[in-house]
């Protein structure tokens, strides 16, 4: 009847499975961390989390947004996390994480800049930390580590000065 | 006339129900001060207040809630937002007023709640926290500009149980019923003249009467909307009577009983009678009394007006 959840697909337990694969292999995080949790795919290349009740999506008329977004597939086709989602799940991450050394490095990373320094890691996508705060995605390659904080998350180097 | 002359005009109609009037209108135009919601999904209060008094500003807890606290911003030109804690999301910048709506819905984590006027999300990110990101919420607003600001305030505070979407609340349908719904309706916000000095007052007094009539529409579809025992939370940051007890008056005729609201917060009673600025007395059913008022020279804050129904 009513025009719901035309954009959001449930992933089958074969994408689910391949998901909780990609983030235990690359990150450490375990399955265990998203029991209670939906996974779903919004058009081609990007993949959503939703903690709640999955029966009632479809009762739902003109859905927009469901829960937030996860991951999403890059033009290399590589599955990259989002900010917003390393900044709820990158604390459970064992593997692949940069910890930056300084507050003037964190700001330089939460303000979109690079940072190059050889760190202990795989090449590609990896879990940007500073103390106990995960900051978000960062992209490393050829010892260069680049932001991948959303604008909308950014904040401004004048603001520390 | 100049802004607070009129501001001072405008609010004469209030005269005879606002208590100790003269010191209302000495605080309508004092700037507000500055407050912030701790973002229990990532930081504790604890953690976040040590952190924040470390870079130099000061907070003070809130009476209302544990995590609520006033902030003075001393040599901080930049504002509350202008942080690497706000960034990431571990505070909201929220009037403490704001947070009362919530905490009278109460919702319970695996609820199904219905925030049918979410935009800009502080009510809708407090209701998640509320619930521990368990249950649903379904936060809905009519506009896809403001809808912009919702999204992105539930990315930045990592909520994951949240079902947006964008339509008039009067034409809101679905087929499940809620446990809980929170109307914090669209109104002529009167009473956030602290926080905006340059609002539109409008000495014919229409927009309450207009507004009135919409949040009546509205507060029928959340009857319809609602399971039998269910809760409804209704607030408008206005003064106007037309938008507060005569629109929980509309309510109680509809089917709706109204519950006592208890908060640690200086209010007072809903109004049962009045003379409006045309010398027209106005009374409305007695229990409206059971919806509350915040002013702001009670506690130094925002105005609002909050009632709790239930679907009978």
């Amino acid at each position: 009847m009513l025009p719901n959840l035309e954009r959001y697909r449930i992933c089958s337990s074969e994408e689910v499975r391949r998901i909780l694969d990609y983030l235990e292999e690359r990150y450490g995080i375990p399955r265990s961390v998203f029991e209670n949790y939906t996974f779903l795919v919004r058009g081609k290349n990007s993949i959503w989390i939703y903690s709640g009740h999955p029966s009632i999506l479809e009762l739902i008329p003109n859905v927009n947004v469901v829960g937030i977004r996860a991951l999403h597939l890059s033009i290399k086709k590589t599955l990259k996390p989002t900010t917003i989602f390393l900044q709820v799940f990158g604390k459970y991450a064992t593997k692949n994480v940069v910890e930056l050394e300084s507050e003037e490095e964190a700001v330089t990373f939460m303000s979109g800049g690079s940072i190059a320094r050889y760190y202990d890691v795989e090449e590609g996508f990896v879990v940007v930390k500073f103390g106990s705060d995960v900051l978000g995605c960062g992209l490393y390659s050829n010892g260069v580590l680049r932001s991948k904080i959303p604008k909308t998350l950014r904040v401004r180097f004048e603001w520390f000065k | 006339m100049s802004i607070p002359q009129k501001a001072f005009k405008y609010y004469e109609r209030y005269r005879s129900i606002i208590p100790d009037y003269d010191e209302f209108i000495s605080y309508i135009l004092k700037p507000l001060p500055y407050s912030i919601r701790v973002n229990t999904l990532k930081i504790t209060p604890e953690k976040l207040a040590q952190r924040m008094e470390s870079k130099g500003f000061i907070l003070r807890k809130s009476k209302l809630h544990p995590w609520f606290f006033e902030v003075d911003c001393i040599g901080e030109e930049r504002g509350i937002g202008a942080t690497l804690e706000h960034a990431l999301g571990y505070y909201y910048a929220q009037e403490i007023v704001s947070g009362i709506p919530p905490i009278v819905l109460d919702p319970k984590p695996w609820e199904l709640i219905l925030d049918m006027a979410a935009a800009p999300g502080s009510k809708t990110t407090q209701i998640a926290q509320m619930m521990e990101c368990k249950g649903t919420i379904v936060a809905n607003d009519v506009s896809r500009e403001r809808v912009k600001a919702l999204k992105s305030n539930l990315d930045r505070l990592g909520v994951t149980n949240t079902i947006v979407t964008i339509c008039d609340a009067r034409r809101f349908y679905s087929d499940m019923m809620f446990d809980r719904i929170l109307l914090d309706a669209p109104c002529s916000s009167e009473a956030t003249i602290r926080k905006d000095p340059s609002l539109p007052l409008d000495l014919s007094y229409r927009l309450p009467r207009s507004f009135s009539r919409l949040q009546k529409s509205m507060i029928e579809r959340a009857y319809h909307l609602l399971k039998h025992g269910g809760i409804l939370v209704y607030s408008v940051c206005t003064f106007a009577p037309e938008e507060c007890e005569e629109v929980v008056e509309y309510a109680l005729k509809i089917g709706f009983e109204i519950e006592e609201v208890d908060i640690p917060l200086k209010y007072v009673e809903g109004v049962t009678e009045w003379v409006d600025e045309r010398g027209r007395r106005r009374s409305y059913n007695p229990d409206v009394s059971k919806a509350i008022r915040i002013y702001p020279h009670f506690e130094n804050s925002g105005g609002m007006f909050v009632a709790k129904l239930r679907k009978v």
